[in-house]
Protein backbone atom coordinates (compact mmCIF):
# COMPACT_ATOMS: atom_id res chain seq x y z
CA UNK A 1 0.00 0.00 0.00
CA UNK A 2 1.25 3.43 -1.10
CA UNK A 3 0.96 5.99 1.55
CA UNK A 4 -0.94 9.46 0.73
CA UNK A 5 -2.09 12.24 2.55
CA UNK A 6 -6.20 11.97 3.60
CA UNK A 7 -6.58 15.02 0.35
CA UNK A 8 -3.94 12.76 -1.94
CA UNK A 9 -5.64 9.51 -0.86
CA UNK A 10 -9.35 11.83 -2.29
CA UNK A 11 -7.13 12.46 -5.25
CA UNK A 12 -6.27 8.92 -6.23
CA UNK A 13 -9.69 7.36 -5.60
CA UNK A 14 -11.66 9.98 -8.10
CA UNK A 15 -9.06 9.07 -10.56
CA UNK A 16 -9.16 5.71 -9.90
CA UNK A 17 -12.77 6.24 -11.38
CA UNK A 18 -12.25 7.78 -14.03
CA UNK A 19 -12.37 11.35 -13.08
CA UNK A 20 -10.21 14.05 -13.19
CA UNK A 21 -10.96 16.35 -9.76
CA UNK A 22 -8.67 19.31 -8.80
CA UNK A 23 -8.82 21.35 -5.88
CA UNK A 24 -10.57 24.66 -6.11
CA UNK A 25 -10.92 27.20 -3.74
CA UNK A 26 -14.49 28.40 -2.82
CA UNK A 27 -13.32 31.84 -2.17
CA UNK A 28 -10.70 32.96 -4.82
CA UNK A 29 -11.21 30.22 -7.07
CA UNK A 30 -7.60 29.40 -7.64
CA UNK A 31 -7.30 25.59 -8.83
CA UNK A 32 -4.52 24.09 -6.77
CA UNK A 33 -2.23 20.98 -7.40
CA UNK A 34 -0.87 19.09 -5.07
CA UNK A 35 -3.82 19.20 -3.08
CA UNK A 36 -3.54 20.77 0.18
CA UNK A 37 -6.31 21.58 2.75
CA UNK A 38 -5.59 25.46 2.32
CA UNK A 39 -5.61 27.63 -0.56
CA UNK A 40 -2.13 28.95 -1.50
CA UNK A 41 -2.92 32.05 -2.69
CA UNK A 42 -5.88 33.58 -0.16
CA UNK A 43 -5.81 30.71 2.77
CA UNK A 44 -9.01 30.13 2.45
CA UNK A 45 -9.83 26.28 3.79
CA UNK A 46 -12.82 26.11 1.68
CA UNK A 47 -11.56 23.89 -0.89
CA UNK A 48 -14.03 22.05 -3.30
CA UNK A 49 -13.22 18.89 -5.55
CA UNK A 50 -14.26 20.38 -8.96
CA UNK A 51 -14.17 18.06 -12.50
CA UNK A 52 -11.66 18.98 -15.20
CA UNK A 53 -10.49 18.09 -18.11
CA UNK A 54 -7.21 19.73 -17.69
CA UNK A 55 -5.26 20.41 -20.97
CA UNK A 56 -1.92 22.11 -20.78
CA UNK A 57 1.67 21.82 -22.44
CA UNK A 58 4.96 19.65 -21.57
CA UNK A 59 7.58 21.48 -19.57
CA UNK A 60 9.92 18.72 -19.73
CA UNK A 61 9.89 14.68 -19.86
CA UNK A 62 11.86 11.76 -18.54
CA UNK A 63 12.71 8.07 -18.78
CA UNK A 64 12.55 6.72 -15.25
CA UNK A 65 15.40 3.51 -15.74
CA UNK A 66 15.33 3.26 -11.92
CA UNK A 67 12.87 3.32 -9.80
CA UNK A 68 12.63 3.54 -5.74
CA UNK A 69 9.28 1.99 -6.13
CA UNK A 70 8.91 -2.02 -6.21
CA UNK A 71 5.73 -1.73 -8.54
CA UNK A 72 7.85 0.01 -11.40
CA UNK A 73 11.01 -1.81 -11.25
CA UNK A 74 10.30 -3.91 -13.91
CA UNK A 75 8.46 -2.99 -17.01
CA UNK A 76 10.41 0.09 -17.99
CA UNK A 77 11.71 2.52 -19.08
CA UNK A 78 8.69 4.82 -17.71
CA UNK A 79 8.41 8.13 -19.23
CA UNK A 80 7.00 10.44 -16.91
CA UNK A 81 6.33 14.63 -18.15
CA UNK A 82 5.85 17.63 -16.09
CA UNK A 83 3.20 19.32 -16.93
CA UNK A 84 2.12 23.15 -16.52
CA UNK A 85 -1.71 23.18 -16.38
CA UNK A 86 -1.42 27.54 -15.30
CA UNK A 87 0.39 30.10 -14.05
CA UNK A 88 1.53 28.19 -10.79
CA UNK A 89 0.36 25.00 -11.33
CA UNK A 90 1.95 21.98 -12.18
CA UNK A 91 1.33 18.29 -12.24
CA UNK A 92 3.71 15.31 -13.06
CA UNK A 93 2.02 12.59 -15.69
CA UNK A 94 2.64 9.05 -17.02
CA UNK A 95 2.95 9.19 -20.67
CA UNK A 96 3.30 6.74 -23.16
CA UNK A 97 6.48 7.56 -24.65
CA UNK A 98 8.82 10.93 -25.20
CA UNK A 99 7.20 14.00 -25.36
CA UNK A 100 9.11 17.36 -26.13
CA UNK A 101 9.10 20.19 -24.45
CA UNK A 102 5.90 22.69 -24.95
CA UNK A 103 4.07 19.38 -26.75
CA UNK A 104 0.19 20.39 -25.69
CA UNK A 105 -1.16 17.56 -24.04
CA UNK A 106 -4.40 16.24 -21.95
CA UNK A 107 -4.42 14.98 -18.77
CA UNK A 108 -6.40 11.33 -18.44
CA UNK A 109 -7.01 9.22 -15.71
CA UNK A 110 -5.12 6.18 -15.39
CA UNK A 111 -5.14 3.12 -12.66
CA UNK A 112 -1.60 2.10 -11.96
CA UNK A 113 -0.38 -1.47 -11.04
CA UNK A 114 -1.31 -1.49 -7.92
CA UNK A 115 -5.02 0.03 -8.71
CA UNK A 116 -4.28 3.56 -7.21
CA UNK A 117 -5.62 6.31 -9.62
CA UNK A 118 -2.54 8.28 -11.25
CA UNK A 119 -2.80 11.04 -14.03
CA UNK A 120 -1.55 9.83 -17.45
CA UNK A 121 -0.84 13.41 -20.72
CA UNK A 122 -1.44 12.08 -23.80
CA UNK A 123 -1.44 14.36 -26.99
CA UNK A 124 -4.77 13.01 -28.50
CA UNK A 125 -7.31 10.75 -25.85
CA UNK A 126 -7.09 7.78 -28.51
CA UNK A 127 -4.04 7.08 -27.13
CA UNK A 128 -5.39 6.51 -23.65
CA UNK A 129 -5.79 2.85 -23.80
CA UNK A 130 -2.11 2.17 -24.81
CA UNK A 131 -1.28 4.09 -22.07
CA UNK A 132 -3.41 2.50 -19.34
CA UNK A 133 -2.52 -0.85 -21.26
CA UNK A 134 1.50 -0.32 -19.99
CA UNK A 135 -0.47 -0.77 -16.39
CA UNK A 136 -2.26 -3.63 -17.01
CA UNK A 137 0.70 -5.69 -18.39
CA UNK B 1 23.40 45.22 11.04
CA UNK B 2 26.62 43.05 9.65
CA UNK B 3 28.49 39.99 11.47
CA UNK B 4 31.99 41.67 12.58
CA UNK B 5 32.14 40.45 15.89
CA UNK B 6 31.31 36.89 15.12
CA UNK B 7 33.81 34.43 13.86
CA UNK B 8 33.49 30.34 12.73
CA UNK B 9 36.11 28.00 14.16
CA UNK B 10 36.80 24.40 14.68
CA UNK B 11 35.52 23.08 11.44
CA UNK B 12 35.43 18.81 11.54
CA UNK B 13 33.79 16.39 9.04
CA UNK B 14 33.40 13.02 10.99
CA UNK B 15 32.60 9.10 9.97
CA UNK B 16 31.44 9.54 6.69
CA UNK B 17 30.90 5.87 5.18
CA UNK B 18 28.28 4.13 3.09
CA UNK B 19 25.89 2.83 5.68
CA UNK B 20 26.25 2.56 9.45
CA UNK B 21 24.93 0.76 12.50
CA UNK B 22 24.99 3.81 14.42
CA UNK B 23 22.01 6.46 15.62
CA UNK B 24 22.63 10.10 14.21
CA UNK B 25 22.99 11.08 18.29
CA UNK B 26 25.90 9.13 17.99
CA UNK B 27 27.81 11.39 15.08
CA UNK B 28 26.76 14.15 16.22
CA UNK B 29 28.08 13.12 19.96
CA UNK B 30 31.64 12.27 18.53
CA UNK B 31 31.77 15.76 15.85
CA UNK B 32 30.69 17.80 19.67
CA UNK B 33 33.47 16.12 21.18
CA UNK B 34 36.25 16.56 18.10
CA UNK B 35 35.41 20.05 17.51
CA UNK B 36 35.58 21.24 21.76
CA UNK B 37 39.14 19.13 21.54
CA UNK B 38 40.31 21.87 18.62
CA UNK B 39 38.97 24.60 20.25
CA UNK B 40 40.77 23.39 23.73
CA UNK B 41 36.93 24.11 25.45
CA UNK B 42 35.30 22.18 27.72
CA UNK B 43 31.36 20.77 27.23
CA UNK B 44 29.96 23.31 29.39
CA UNK B 45 30.92 26.33 27.24
CA UNK B 46 28.78 25.65 24.80
CA UNK B 47 25.24 27.32 25.67
CA UNK B 48 23.61 26.89 21.96
CA UNK B 49 23.19 23.79 19.93
CA UNK B 50 21.82 23.87 16.17
CA UNK B 51 21.22 20.57 14.82
CA UNK B 52 20.20 19.48 11.33
CA UNK B 53 19.12 15.86 10.51
CA UNK B 54 16.45 14.08 8.81
CA UNK B 55 17.06 10.62 10.49
CA UNK B 56 16.58 11.61 14.26
CA UNK B 57 13.39 10.64 14.76
CA UNK B 58 12.33 9.17 16.92
CA UNK B 59 14.51 11.21 18.65
CA UNK B 60 14.70 15.01 18.75
CA UNK B 61 16.76 18.08 19.31
CA UNK B 62 16.34 18.32 23.12
CA UNK B 63 16.55 14.75 23.33
CA UNK B 64 20.16 14.64 21.68
CA UNK B 65 20.68 17.17 24.05
CA UNK B 66 20.36 15.50 26.95
CA UNK B 67 22.24 12.07 25.53
CA UNK B 68 24.92 14.88 24.78
CA UNK B 69 24.54 15.88 28.58
CA UNK B 70 24.39 19.97 27.21
CA UNK B 71 22.81 22.19 29.14
CA UNK B 72 21.33 25.21 26.76
CA UNK B 73 20.05 28.33 26.65
CA UNK B 74 19.72 27.90 22.94
CA UNK B 75 18.52 25.21 20.98
CA UNK B 76 17.73 25.15 17.37
CA UNK B 77 16.44 22.13 14.56
CA UNK B 78 17.17 23.35 11.05
CA UNK B 79 16.67 20.39 9.15
CA UNK B 80 16.75 22.80 5.88
CA UNK B 81 18.45 19.67 3.80
CA UNK B 82 21.55 21.85 1.52
CA UNK B 83 20.86 25.06 3.27
CA UNK B 84 21.30 24.04 6.35
CA UNK B 85 24.68 24.63 7.16
CA UNK B 86 24.50 28.38 5.72
CA UNK B 87 21.47 28.97 7.61
CA UNK B 88 22.52 27.44 10.96
CA UNK B 89 26.28 29.68 10.61
CA UNK B 90 23.52 32.73 10.19
CA UNK B 91 21.16 32.56 13.30
CA UNK B 92 23.97 30.96 15.52
CA UNK B 93 25.59 34.61 14.71
CA UNK B 94 22.62 36.27 15.17
CA UNK B 95 21.73 34.80 18.19
CA UNK B 96 25.33 35.85 20.29
CA UNK B 97 25.13 39.33 19.01
CA UNK B 98 21.29 39.18 20.69
CA UNK B 99 23.37 38.40 23.81
CA UNK B 100 21.09 34.74 23.94
CA UNK B 101 24.16 32.31 23.45
CA UNK B 102 28.00 32.69 23.63
CA UNK B 103 29.11 29.38 22.30
CA UNK B 104 26.95 27.98 19.68
CA UNK B 105 27.99 24.42 18.21
CA UNK B 106 26.28 23.96 14.97
CA UNK B 107 25.96 20.55 13.96
CA UNK B 108 24.57 18.28 10.56
CA UNK B 109 24.64 14.56 11.52
CA UNK B 110 22.76 12.05 10.09
CA UNK B 111 22.77 8.18 9.77
CA UNK B 112 21.64 5.85 7.00
CA UNK B 113 21.08 2.06 7.34
CA UNK B 114 20.44 -0.07 3.87
CA UNK B 115 16.44 0.35 3.25
CA UNK B 116 16.65 4.47 4.67
CA UNK B 117 16.71 6.36 1.67
CA UNK B 118 14.33 4.55 0.09
CA UNK B 119 12.23 5.17 3.03
CA UNK B 120 13.28 8.88 3.37
CA UNK B 121 12.27 8.76 -0.54
CA UNK B 122 8.41 7.21 -0.24
CA UNK B 123 7.85 9.60 2.63
CA UNK B 124 9.46 12.82 2.01
CA UNK B 125 6.45 15.01 2.41
CA UNK B 126 2.59 14.99 1.98
CA UNK B 127 3.48 16.87 -2.13
CA UNK B 128 5.72 13.85 -2.57
CA UNK B 129 3.68 11.32 -1.43
CA UNK B 130 0.39 12.62 -3.26
CA UNK B 131 2.12 14.34 -6.97
CA UNK B 132 5.57 12.71 -7.33
CA UNK B 133 6.43 9.23 -5.69
CA UNK B 134 3.48 7.77 -7.61
CA UNK B 135 5.17 8.74 -11.01
CA UNK B 136 7.64 6.11 -10.86
CA UNK B 137 9.17 6.39 -7.62
CA UNK B 138 11.40 8.33 -8.55
CA UNK B 139 12.31 10.44 -6.00
CA UNK B 140 15.09 13.29 -6.37
CA UNK B 141 16.12 11.87 -9.33
CA UNK B 142 12.88 12.70 -11.20
CA UNK B 143 12.63 16.22 -9.90
CA UNK B 144 15.93 16.48 -11.27
CA UNK B 145 16.07 14.78 -14.44
CA UNK B 146 12.98 16.82 -15.19
CA UNK B 147 14.72 20.22 -14.37
CA UNK B 148 18.08 19.06 -16.33
CA UNK B 149 15.96 18.50 -19.09
CA UNK B 150 14.36 21.55 -19.11
CA UNK B 151 16.99 23.21 -18.75
CA UNK B 152 19.08 21.25 -22.10
CA UNK B 153 15.96 21.83 -23.95
CA UNK B 154 15.76 25.85 -22.92
CA UNK B 155 19.60 26.32 -23.56
CA UNK B 156 21.10 24.05 -25.74
CA UNK B 157 23.52 22.46 -23.26
CA UNK B 158 24.00 18.77 -23.80
CA UNK B 159 25.29 16.01 -21.24
CA UNK B 160 28.73 16.02 -22.01
CA UNK B 161 28.21 20.10 -20.61
CA UNK B 162 27.34 18.37 -16.97
CA UNK B 163 29.82 16.54 -17.56
CA UNK B 164 32.55 19.42 -16.36
CA UNK B 165 31.03 19.41 -13.04
CA UNK B 166 31.35 15.37 -12.07
CA UNK B 167 34.58 14.80 -13.41
CA UNK B 168 36.29 18.12 -12.19
CA UNK B 169 34.99 17.27 -8.53
CA UNK B 170 36.00 13.72 -8.61
CA UNK B 171 39.88 15.19 -9.30
CA UNK B 172 39.27 17.26 -6.25
CA UNK B 173 37.94 14.57 -4.23
CA UNK B 174 41.02 12.66 -4.74
CA UNK B 175 42.78 14.67 -2.79
CA UNK B 176 40.13 14.69 0.15
CA UNK B 177 40.82 11.14 1.84
CA UNK B 178 37.23 11.17 3.12
CA UNK B 179 35.73 11.30 0.22
CA UNK B 180 33.65 7.93 -0.28
CA UNK B 181 33.59 7.70 -4.28
CA UNK B 182 37.36 9.31 -3.89
CA UNK B 183 39.69 6.48 -5.38
CA UNK B 184 37.92 6.13 -8.01
CA UNK B 185 38.93 7.85 -10.89
CA UNK B 186 36.34 9.42 -13.21
CA UNK B 187 37.02 10.24 -16.94
CA UNK B 188 34.68 12.23 -19.35
CA UNK B 189 33.90 9.07 -21.26
CA UNK B 190 33.03 7.40 -18.03
CA UNK B 191 30.77 9.92 -17.47
CA UNK B 192 29.09 9.60 -20.99
CA UNK B 193 28.94 5.52 -20.56
CA UNK B 194 27.09 5.15 -17.43
CA UNK B 195 24.34 3.57 -16.88
CA UNK B 196 20.65 5.81 -17.15
CA UNK B 197 19.07 6.77 -13.87
CA UNK B 198 16.46 8.71 -14.88
CA UNK B 199 17.57 9.83 -18.58
CA UNK B 200 19.29 13.03 -19.14
CA UNK B 201 20.16 11.73 -15.65
CA UNK B 202 22.96 8.70 -15.42
CA UNK B 203 25.09 7.14 -12.90
CA UNK B 204 27.31 10.14 -12.12
CA UNK B 205 25.07 13.10 -12.00
CA UNK B 206 23.39 11.49 -9.02
CA UNK B 207 24.69 11.49 -5.37
CA UNK B 208 25.43 8.64 -3.42
CA UNK B 209 23.25 8.76 0.27
CA UNK B 210 25.77 7.97 2.85
CA UNK B 211 25.64 8.19 6.96
CA UNK B 212 28.05 11.01 8.18
CA UNK B 213 28.42 14.40 9.79
CA UNK B 214 30.24 17.82 10.08
CA UNK B 215 30.10 20.94 12.68
CA UNK B 216 31.46 24.17 13.63
CA UNK B 217 31.99 26.44 16.41
CA UNK B 218 30.37 29.88 16.43
CA UNK B 219 31.51 32.68 19.15
CA UNK B 220 32.54 35.92 19.31
CA UNK B 221 35.86 36.86 17.66
CA UNK B 222 37.17 38.06 21.42
CA UNK B 223 36.58 34.82 23.05
CA UNK B 224 38.48 32.73 19.68
CA UNK B 225 41.25 35.41 20.03
CA UNK B 226 41.56 34.35 24.12
CA UNK B 227 41.51 30.71 23.31
CA UNK B 228 43.81 31.28 20.51
CA UNK B 229 42.10 30.09 18.18
CA UNK B 230 42.79 30.95 13.78
CA UNK B 231 38.84 31.71 12.87
CA UNK B 232 36.91 32.75 9.84
CA UNK B 233 34.57 35.85 9.63
CA UNK B 234 31.02 35.87 7.87
CA UNK B 235 31.05 38.60 5.36
CA UNK B 236 27.67 38.52 4.46
CA UNK B 237 24.28 35.83 4.69
CA UNK B 238 21.66 35.51 3.23
CA UNK B 239 18.50 32.93 3.56
CA UNK B 240 15.47 32.22 1.44
CA UNK B 241 12.54 30.20 1.05
CA UNK B 242 10.21 29.53 -1.98
CA UNK B 243 11.26 31.88 -4.29
CA UNK B 244 9.70 32.24 -8.16
CA UNK B 245 6.55 30.35 -7.03
CA UNK B 246 4.76 30.71 -10.28
CA UNK B 247 7.79 29.55 -12.50
CA UNK B 248 6.83 26.78 -14.66
CA UNK B 249 10.39 25.44 -13.44
CA UNK B 250 12.96 26.45 -11.54
CA UNK B 251 15.68 28.03 -13.59
CA UNK B 252 15.70 30.81 -10.93
CA UNK B 253 15.94 30.21 -7.06
CA UNK B 254 16.90 32.45 -4.21
CA UNK B 255 20.19 33.22 -5.45
CA UNK B 256 18.27 35.34 -8.45
CA UNK B 257 17.19 37.42 -5.65
CA UNK B 258 19.65 37.85 -3.12
CA UNK B 259 23.05 37.29 -4.92
CA UNK B 260 24.26 41.00 -5.55
CA UNK B 261 23.39 41.89 -2.34
CA UNK B 262 25.28 39.53 -0.78
CA UNK B 263 28.25 39.96 -2.34
CA UNK B 264 27.33 44.07 -2.11
CA UNK B 265 26.78 43.50 1.34
CA UNK B 266 30.46 41.52 1.63
CA UNK B 267 32.17 44.43 -0.23
CA UNK B 268 33.53 42.20 -2.89
CA UNK B 269 33.52 41.64 -6.51
CA UNK B 270 33.28 37.91 -7.94
CA UNK B 271 36.85 38.04 -8.68
CA UNK B 272 37.73 38.96 -5.00
CA UNK B 273 36.71 35.20 -4.42
CA UNK B 274 39.26 32.17 -4.26
CA UNK B 275 36.82 29.44 -3.50
CA UNK B 276 33.30 28.64 -4.09
CA UNK B 277 31.57 25.21 -2.26
CA UNK B 278 28.06 25.12 -3.70
CA UNK B 279 25.23 22.73 -2.98
CA UNK B 280 25.76 19.77 -5.62
CA UNK B 281 22.76 17.08 -5.57
CA UNK B 282 23.18 17.22 -9.49
CA UNK B 283 25.28 19.14 -11.72
CA UNK B 284 22.27 21.17 -13.23
CA UNK B 285 22.18 22.99 -9.66
CA UNK B 286 25.64 23.93 -9.58
CA UNK B 287 25.17 25.13 -12.75
CA UNK B 288 22.21 27.86 -11.71
CA UNK B 289 23.95 28.89 -8.47
CA UNK B 290 26.79 30.21 -10.89
CA UNK B 291 24.11 31.81 -13.10
CA UNK B 292 21.90 32.98 -10.02
CA UNK B 293 24.92 34.68 -8.51
CA UNK B 294 26.10 36.17 -11.60
CA UNK B 295 28.94 34.41 -12.35
CA UNK B 296 27.56 34.07 -15.67
CA UNK B 297 24.00 34.28 -17.96
CA UNK B 298 21.46 32.08 -17.34
CA UNK B 299 22.55 29.06 -19.78
CA UNK B 300 25.75 29.67 -19.89
CA UNK B 301 27.49 28.36 -17.00
CA UNK B 302 28.67 25.26 -18.81
CA UNK B 303 30.82 27.79 -20.53
CA UNK B 304 31.84 29.25 -17.65
CA UNK B 305 33.06 26.06 -16.34
CA UNK B 306 35.10 25.32 -19.86
CA UNK B 307 37.02 28.21 -19.31
CA UNK B 308 37.20 28.63 -14.96
CA UNK B 309 38.02 24.72 -13.78
CA UNK B 310 36.75 23.73 -10.99
CA UNK B 311 40.24 21.87 -9.63
CA UNK B 312 41.83 23.04 -6.34
CA UNK B 313 44.71 23.83 -8.21
CA UNK B 314 42.99 24.48 -11.76
CA UNK B 315 43.68 28.17 -11.35
CA UNK B 316 39.94 28.79 -12.07
CA UNK B 317 37.08 29.11 -9.82
CA UNK B 318 37.69 26.40 -7.48
CA UNK B 319 34.76 24.83 -6.82
CA UNK B 320 33.59 21.86 -4.41
CA UNK B 321 37.14 21.51 -3.30
CA UNK B 322 36.65 18.46 -1.28
CA UNK B 323 34.58 16.93 -4.41
CA UNK B 324 31.27 17.44 -3.15
CA UNK B 325 28.48 15.20 -2.41
CA UNK B 326 28.74 13.48 -5.78
CA UNK B 327 32.29 12.03 -5.08
CA UNK B 328 32.36 13.10 -0.57
CA UNK B 329 28.73 11.05 -0.51
CA UNK B 330 25.32 13.05 0.80
CA UNK B 331 25.09 12.68 4.74
CA UNK B 332 21.30 13.65 4.52
CA UNK B 333 20.97 17.06 6.14
CA UNK B 334 24.65 16.56 7.21
CA UNK B 335 25.07 17.11 3.25
CA UNK B 336 23.63 20.67 3.99
CA UNK B 337 26.90 21.06 6.11
CA UNK B 338 29.63 19.79 3.19
CA UNK B 339 30.50 23.20 1.85
CA UNK B 340 30.53 25.57 4.92
CA UNK B 341 33.11 23.21 6.84
CA UNK B 342 34.67 22.18 3.16
CA UNK B 343 35.34 26.24 3.11
CA UNK B 344 36.53 26.96 6.65
CA UNK B 345 39.19 24.66 6.30
CA UNK B 346 39.77 25.86 3.15
CA UNK B 347 40.06 29.56 4.40
CA UNK B 348 41.94 28.46 7.63
CA UNK B 349 44.86 26.85 5.85
CA UNK B 350 44.62 23.31 7.40
CA UNK B 351 43.12 21.42 4.11
CA UNK B 352 45.56 18.80 3.83
CA UNK B 353 46.57 17.40 0.16
CA UNK B 354 43.46 19.57 -1.46
CA UNK B 355 44.31 23.48 -0.28
CA UNK B 356 43.60 26.15 -2.46
CA UNK B 357 47.30 28.49 -2.31
CA UNK B 358 46.24 31.50 -0.14
CA UNK B 359 42.69 31.24 0.25
CA UNK B 360 40.99 34.26 1.41
CA UNK B 361 37.49 35.11 1.14
CA UNK B 362 34.54 31.83 0.09
CA UNK B 363 31.62 31.71 -1.45
CA UNK B 364 29.01 29.10 -0.06
CA UNK B 365 25.99 28.07 -1.40
CA UNK B 366 23.21 25.95 -0.39
CA UNK B 367 19.64 24.71 -1.65
CA UNK B 368 17.51 22.18 -0.81
CA UNK B 369 14.13 20.37 0.55
CA UNK B 370 12.25 19.20 -3.01
CA UNK B 371 8.64 19.61 -1.40
CA UNK B 372 7.47 18.64 -4.92
CA UNK B 373 8.83 20.05 -7.98
CA UNK B 374 11.43 22.23 -6.82
CA UNK B 375 13.53 22.85 -4.03
CA UNK B 376 12.38 25.43 -1.24
CA UNK B 377 15.06 26.77 0.61
CA UNK B 378 18.00 27.97 -0.84
CA UNK B 379 21.23 30.31 0.99
CA UNK B 380 24.24 31.99 0.35
CA UNK B 381 27.32 33.50 2.74
CA UNK B 382 30.70 34.94 2.08
CA UNK B 383 33.48 34.13 4.39
CA UNK B 384 36.61 35.28 5.01
CA UNK B 385 40.04 34.53 6.81
CA UNK B 386 40.88 36.53 9.87
CA UNK B 387 43.82 38.28 9.28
Amino acid sequence: MRSRSRHGEQLSHHLAGGEIKLQQCEACDRVQYPPAEVCRQCLSDKLNWQTKSPSGRVIACVEVHRSYADDFAEGGPWWVASVSLGPGIVSYAHTLNHLAADTAVELVAIQDRLQHGVLGAVESLDQLTALQARFDK
Amino acid sequence: MDYADIVLTSPVSFGYSKFSEHSATWFAGNVLREMLSDAGLDKSAVDGFSLSSFSLAPDTAPSVTESLGLTLRWLANIPFGGASGVIAAKRAARTIQAGDANVVACIGADTLGPEDFKNLVANFSNATKDASYPYAGGGPNLAFALLTQAYMEKFGVVRQDFAQVSVEQRYNASYYEPALLGSKPLSTQDYLDSRAVVAPLHLFDCVMPCAGADGFLVMHADKARELGLAAVSIASAFECFNAFPDDAVQLRVGWSLYGQELLGNAGIKHADIDLMESYDDYPVVVMLQLEGMGFCEPGSAAAFLKEHSMRFDGGGLPHNTNGGQLSVGQAGAAGGFLGIVEALRQLLHVSENNQVPDAEVALVTGYGMVNYDRGICSSGMVLRRQG
